[in-house]
This record gives C-alpha cells, structure tokens and sequence, in this order.
C-alpha cells in the first residue's frame, strides 16, 4: 500500500509561511491510498528467494527470461508465466553510488543491475564488499558478480545482494 | 488532409474474473477488438491513445501504457475523458498522422469503493475547504434540476435499477437488481477501440462526426444540465447539423451519474420518440453503473458501433454516444457513427 | 520536401523560478495564455480548441485540475482534453494541438503548461507515486538514480569520466545567463560541477536540473499561416521495465537512446529530413540532466554513437557551433514538468523567427528539431520545426 500522504483529509486551514512573506498559503493534504493486487508470479518467486533460487519468466513471444518475474510481457504483448531458473552469477551491467546521510543517516550503498546468468535483462540489488568509496564505481561495469543470500531468507526483496566473484571464499 | 475516419473493431469488459489482473483484462479486451478488426499484427497500428485515471491508476497511466500494446508504438495518453481521447484517435487519423490508431482506457473502479478518490478534484481554495467533493457537486447538480422542474428522482431511481439490471457483469448475470441514481456504481472496466482511415472492405462504421464542450467549476449562475451541454457539444461538431437527418438506431451515454444520464439522452431522445427505458437505449446499462473512471465511454462507444455494425437494407443506420465525463458531467463528448450503405 | 501540418501563431512563457508564491496554477494559465494571445495577436474569442498539457497531477495536488483552472480561459468551452506522458506532456499535447487544426477541426488551438514545483514538500514521495510498486526497494525510484545508471554506463563504454560529462551543464548554464526566462541565470565552470554534492554518482546537483515553477502557452493554427510551421512528429513508448532495455545484443536503449533514435527517425520521415547534420539547424532538448542531452545529441544524428561527450567539449554544440543545442540554456537552467516540452517548442520556435533576444543564434536557422522524454526513458518524442 503506497500513500502519497499520511495526514487524512481535513478542511484546509490558513497560515503564514514565514514572517518575511506576505502570502497566505492553504494548507491541503490528500490521503490516496492505492491498493495493488500483487502480480501472479511474484508468490512463487518469493518462495523461491526462501530456498535461495532465483527465478525469472520466459517471454513466449522472443525466447527472453527476464528478471524479475511478471506475468505480462510489454514488448511481446503476452501472458508469461514459464518460470525459469537464473544466476546466482551474472554480470554488473550498470551502477551508481548513492550518498550516504540524511535524516536518518543512512549509508551510502552501490545500486547495481545485473544480467544474472541465464537472463536477457538486468534487475536492481545492492552491491556489497566493493566499498563504497570507489572514486569510480563505473569501473565496476562488465565485472562478473553473484547473488548472495541470507542465511535464513524470508522470502522477500531483502534475502540477496551482490558481491564481486571471488570476494567471498 | 482531411478524410473519413472508421471503426474497424471494439472490445470491451466489466469486472476482473477470478484471479485476473487489471493488465490481463486490458490485454485481452485489446486482442479481441485487434481481432475484431481482424488485426493480425500489432504493427499495423500506428499510434496507440490511452485513458484512464491518474488517482485510480497510481499515477501510472501513462508508463504502463504497455498493457494496452503500447510498446514500440508511438503513444498519447489523453486522461481527462474517454471522449476527448476519440477526439484525439480521429484528430491523428484525419490529419494524415496515422492510419490505424488502437484507443484503449481503463479503470479499477472498485478501488473507489470506499473512498471516492475525487474529492482531491476540488481546488483547495474555495472548493475543498467547504466539503465540496464529487458526491456533493452532484447532489447540487440534482437540488438545481429538480428545483427547475427538470428532475425527478422517482423517474431517476427507476432507471438506475433499471440499468443495473440490465449491465452484464463478466459472468453473464446482471451487474446489480438497484443502483443508486446520485452515485457511481464503481466497478473494474476496460476497452479497446481501432479506428482506422480504412475500411478495409469489412462492415466498418464510419464516424459521422464528433464534438466537445466543457464547463469548468465557475462562478456563473447556469443550471447545470446535462442536456444543453450536450446541445452545446452538437454545435461544435465541425458540422453543427450533422445529427440531422441521421437515423438513429442505438444511442449510449456514459454519465457519471444515472440522474444525470437521463437528462443528458433528454437532449435527443425526442428526435427519436423513444422513451429513457427503450431497449435501445444503453443496451450496455449506460455509464453510470458501470463506471470505471473516464474511460467508461470507450465501453457504450464499443456497444453502440457493435448495436449497428451488420448489413441492413435499407437506410443507414446511425448511433449517438454521449460522454459526459467529470462530477456533474461537465465535459461532454457527442459522437456520432453510422453504418450501412455510407460506410 | 516537407508538408506543413500547422502553425504555431503565438508562444508565450514566464520567467522561471523556484517558487511563484505569487500566483496559483489557475494564475499561472490565466497569465501565460494572455501572453500567448498578444503574441499572436489573437482575440480570446477566436480561439477554438484548448489542451492542457499536465504530467502527474500528484505534484499539484489538485487530480485533473482543468475542471478548477481553466474557468474563463481563452477556448475553455472548447476544451479538447489533457495530455499526460509525464515530462514529455508539453510537446505530446502540441502534437495533438496540430493534430486537431490539421484535421481542420479547429484553426485556433491553445496549448497550455504550468507546474508550481513548490506547494508540496512532498514532491518526491509525490513523484514515486508512479513507479512500479513491484520492483525491489532497491530500483531507482527517482530521476537522479535511474540516470546515474546511464550516465554510468555511457562512461564506461566510452572512456569518459565526470570532466568529459560536465561541459553539457557548462554550456547550457553559460546559455541561460542570456535567458530571461530561465531560473537559473548564473555561469559555472566543470570545477564547481565536479565540487558539487553527489545525488547519485556520478551526478552532481550542478548536473541536475532545479525545481521549477513556470507556465508556457503556445497557440496553434492551420498550415499555410504565416508563421514557424510543425512538419513532423514521432514517438516511442518503450516498456517501464529498465532492466530489460539494459542488455548487449538484445535491447540497450536505456543506455544508448536507439529508442529516442526511432522516434526522431519516424518525425525526421515526416519531416523530408534524410540528414540531419545538414538540415537540421538548431535542436532544443529535454535534459533534466546531461546525460540525457548527449543521448539526444545522438538519436537526433548531430554525432555518431558515443561522440557527443567529446564533441561537446570541443565546442560543438554551444551557441555558436554549427547546430547550437539549448541555446536557451535548456532544462539545466529550469524545467517545469508539464511545460518543459513546450518551452522546447517555444525556444526553438523564437530562434526560427530570429527574436531569440541575446541568446539568439548568429545562424538564421531554418529548421529545428525539439525532443522531450517522459517518465525514466520511457516515452519519447520528437518534433521538427521550420521557419
């Protein structure tokens, strides 16, 4: 359930911004909750993530397994629904570092995509043990990789990252 | 570059069967009015129009434009209403800017089940601040029309359940025995038109003509009836005249409101002598009760092409779709489509 | 040889800024649709169609804010409808505007934009709304991520580092010191690029466009009218799953923009453009970010795969090259969503008509190409102009 705000709705209420303004502003807040019925593929590939398989889905229409699995395939216009082991190896083929700090002073964390092994696209994880101090993680590009599991996954998108091959013995 | 515009299929679908997604229901509705049309090939569109609602679809309505064959395809999502993204399908084609279009739209309109998501449709001035959301804006709309003398709401609520009765949901069975006559009966829809420069030899349905008007939230006294404006939409046809002299042989109007639709067939339903109940008016049940957000026209525009595709002898044989799409109807739509010996 | 599909009779903007306290959205149509008018010396009763170009309605906070705004607008009984592909809506909704005169279904048709990117701190939460609620938590949500993956890439495979990238933001920040529309009117050199806080690597808060509050209008007329005339149109929808247009060999459009590249190439068919290097004088570009200026570069064909990067710091490019890009500075210097397509549209067309003011390029231009991208790569679109 995504909300765009979390105050529920109420009559709108004037204020000032700040002193130095000489408007009025309205405050205003809607509460649009969204309720998305979950893919049909996606249970089984959580159950998947709890054993620590990766799965992605045939296209019918061109032969590609994606990853991850959904149930429409956009480029072909077709139900998929053949699901198909992939990784755990695969290929970095882009990554960006995002900063650490914020409100919650989080850290900073390499975002890569990877075309594990058997697949034609590339999916979104964290890259971990390559520092995150690179001062190019470009250079990280075309590196072979691997999924990386948890040791008790829970069957949901936090049970794998990446690390380098040959990063873990 | 002006030339005639044809429907060459339609497709179109209420509720979501068991265990289907939104995206399969679109999908599908899409590959039957492609085959309808006896499309084989994706490729033969050429621009691909969508619809549908920004706060029912999560503000995705464009970027999972894919589930309506998007993909590769050149794309226009119009959202407002099902009648301007016709507006829009026919403008490309008579222009020369395509030859094909595939015009689909969507809603998960039972999302809206609980909260009516339309309150946020009010500016937050002078509208929101004093409560005024879609259910009350049509509440006016009725308190004016009936105090007009334009509006009864026995006669309103006869045909609600009249048109609940007689929506088909996916399983064949009617859509619902009573329907409220002040409110959106909100359920899941989708439909898929190809309009198209060609006939293509087949039994297509030529648009006769269509026209838009629109009245923004205004200050100005007028009494907000749905029947002028869809006078008003008539007259902005690029011929005015263009529903004289058309036989009309089915007529479908899409409100958001059943009270409001009755009032805006009012408008011509005398040309006809037909009565608001006659069977051949909405054999789709109308808008109103199935209503899946600005797209629900598309679905009485796929039911009125289907009421006179087919040979006839005789005359031609025309129908009226009326949008009227917004809380109280405001933006209004009028096509008209015709068949027989002039397609 | 090109056919003319409209004309476009007036355009008008207002000065961009991070905030407009002064004005509300409806203040904002009202204002730049007068404008408009005067510049076409139209009168509002002559004006015969109306289409709003509104990306998310989410970052107002008013969903389908016609039904409010565009009470006692020029053409407002006549409204054609709303437009939406996200940052590309302003020239999808121009293309429709032509779509309708060239059916001669209307001779007047206002084209309108305006974002107020400041009435909600919640712009963020406000833009995600529209990405995939399926996709691990670790996909980019945002613009700044999702185009650091390509900026990334587009490095890699071309040898280039942050220097390289940094000349786009240069150029267009220098442009816009000329703009007295732009928001952001002050030059800067690639060290205070390279210096600036990273969003994601490796863009920088120099490499990004700013928030921007602003409003275009253009108004559209038939053919054969004096004027710029639109002679072509083309788009790609590609599908929102990023990962798969990320794979050597099978689809890497996210990377090299070959689905932008279709898009020109269906707009440059209409056009009776067969090469653009040569025929194309001037292009304005959406570019929230650098990255996406060089990919456009690219597709449009003002430089082979991979050059532009290199070309751009050799000086191409910049107003007084051969084929200037962003004169105007571009959406560096700001870019109201909604209207950011339509500003393209308007630079390029005052550049046709010489009354581009200081920034005004030395060159009487011919003809334009102006390109605008929707959602992350997703949507895209090209138009050619000629004067």
């Amino acid at each position: 359930m995504k909300d765009a705000g979390a105050a529920p709705l109420d009559t709108a209420s004037p204020r000032s911004r700040s002193p130095a303004d000489d408007f009025i502003f309205v405050d205003a807040h809607w509460q649009l909750r969204q309720s998305y019925r979950q893919d049909i593929l996606q249970p089984q590939f959580f159950a998947a993530l709890r054993e620590k398989r990766l799965l992605g889905v045939r296209d019918p229409s061109n032969g590609r397994v994606l990853f991850p699995p959904r149930s429409f395939s956009e480029a072909g216009f077709c139900i998929m629904s053949e699901l198909v082991a992939v990784g755990p190896g695969g290929i970095i083929r882009t990554l960006t570092r995002l900063p650490g700090g914020g409100p919650n002073n989080r850290p900073a964390v390499l975002l890569a995509f990877v075309q594990f092994d058997g697949a034609d696209s590339a999916g979104a994880g964290t890259l971990r043990g390559a520092g995150t101090d690179l001062a190019r993680p470009s250079d990280l590009i075309g590196r072979r990789c691997r999924a990386v599991f948890k040791d008790n996954p829970a069957g949901d998108w936090h049970d794998y990252w990446f690390e380098l091959d040959g990063d873990r013995s | 570059m002006i030339g005639r515009v044809f429907i060459i299929g339609s497709a179109s679908r209420i509720g979501l069967p068991g265990g289907w997604s939104i995206e399969r229901a679109v999908h599908d509705v899409v590959e039957d009015a492609l085959q309808s049309a006896e499309i084989i090939s994706r490729d033969a569109i050429d621009i691909v129009v969508t619809v549908g609602s920004d706060i029912i679809d999560g503000s995705m309505i464009a970027t999972r434009s894919g589930i309506a064959g998007s993909y590769g395809r050149e794309l226009i999502t119009v959202p407002s209403s099902g009648g301007h993204a016709f507006g829009a399908a026919v403008a490309l084609i008579e222009s020369g800017s395509a030859q094909t279009v595939l015009l689909a739209g969507w809603g998960e309109g039972t999302k809206f089940g609980a909260f009516d998501g339309r309150v946020i449709q009010a500016d937050p001035f002078w509208a929101r601040p004093v409560g005024a959301d879609a259910l009350a804006l049509g509440a006016l709309q009725a308190q004016r029309l009936q105090a007009g003398g334009r509006l009864s709401i026995i006669d309103a609520k006869n045909y609600a359940d009249a048109m609940g009765s007689r929506a088909r949901g996916p399983n064949g069975a009617p859509l619902a025995s009573t329907a409220h006559w002040l409110m959106p009966n909100w359920v899941d829809g989708a439909a898929a038109i190809v309009l198209s420069a060609s006939a293509r030899g087949r039994e297509a349905i030529v648009v006769r003509d269509f026209g838009s008007s629109f009245r923004p939230y205004c200050p100005e006294p007028e009494d907000f009836d749905p029947a002028q404006w869809v006078v008003s939409a008539l007259g902005h046809m690029r011929d005015p005249s263009a529903l004289v002299g058309l036989s009309l042989a089915a007529i479908e109007a899409s409100a958001p409101t059943a009270f409001c639709e009755t009032l805006a067939l009012e408008a011509l339903l005398p040309q006809t002598g037909w009565d608001v109940l006659d069977a051949r008016v909405n054999s789709s049940g109308g808008g109103a009760v199935t209503h899946f957000g600005p797209a629900t026209a598309l679905r009485q525009l796929s039911f009125a092409a289907e009421a006179i595709r087919g040979p006839r002898s005789g005359d031609v044989a025309g129908a009226a779709v009326l949008d009227l799409a917004g809380p109280i109807g405001q933006a209004t739509t009028v096509i008209l489509l015709e068949s027989g010996s002039a397609a | 040889m090109s056919t003319r599909i409209a004309t476009v009779l007036g355009v008008a903007q207002l000065p961009m800024r991070t905030r407009l306290p002064q004005y509300t959205y409806a203040d904002l149509l009202g204002r730049v649709a007068q404008s408009a008018l005067a510049d076409a010396n139209v009168d509002a009763r002559d004006v015969d169609g109306l289409i709003l170009a509104m990306a998310p309605t989410t970052t107002l906070g008013v969903d389908e804010p016609h039904y409010w705004a565009l009470a006692g607008l020029p053409g407002a009984a006549r409204f054609l409808g709303r437009v939406h592909t996200l940052a590309s809506s302003g020239l999808t909704a121009f293309r429709l505007a032509c779509a309708h005169v060239g059916a001669g279904r209307a001779r007047r048709v206002l084209v309108l934009a305006a974002d107020l990117a400041d009435e909600s701190p919640d712009l963020v939460g406000a833009i995600q709304m529209f990405s995939d609620p399926f996709a691990p938590p670790s996909a980019p949500g945002g613009a700044a991520s999702a185009h650091a993956l390509q900026m990334s890439a587009y490095m890699a495979k071309n040898g280039l580092d942050e220097r390289d990238m940094a000349h786009v933001v240069v150029k267009n920040r220098a442009n816009g010191v000329d703009n007295e529309f732009a928001q952001l009117r002050q030059a800067i050199t690639i060290e205070e690029v390279l210096a600036s806080p990273v969003l994601a690597w490796p863009i920088k808060r120099l490499d990004a466009s700013p928030r921007t509050s602003g409003a275009a209008a253009v108004l559209v007329g038939p053919a054969g009218e004096p004027g710029v005339a639109a002679t072509g149109f083309g788009s790609f929808a590609n599908h929102a799953m990023m990962g798969a247009r990320m794979v050597p060999g099978v689809d890497e459009s996210f990377f090299d923009g070959s689905d932008l590249a279709t898009a020109a190439r269906r707009a440059y068919r209409v056009a009776g453009i067969d090469d653009p290097v040569e025929q194309i004088d001037l292009a304005e570009v959406y570019a929230s970010f650098g990255i996406l200026e060089l990919l456009a570069i690219e597709a449009l064909g003002l430089s082979a795969g991979g050059n532009a990067a290199r070309m751009m710091g050799e000086g191409h490019f910049h107003r007084d090259a051969r084929i200037p890009v962003n004169a105007s500075g571009g959406a560096t210097c700001g870019s109201p969503i909604s209207g950011t397509g339509l500003i393209r549209v308007i630079e390029a067309t005052l550049q046709l008509r010489g009354q581009a003011g200081a920034r005004q390029i030395a060159r009487p231009p011919r003809s334009a190409a102006v390109s605008a991208i929707g959602g992350l790569f997703q949507l895209q679109d090209v138009g050619i102009l000629e004067a």
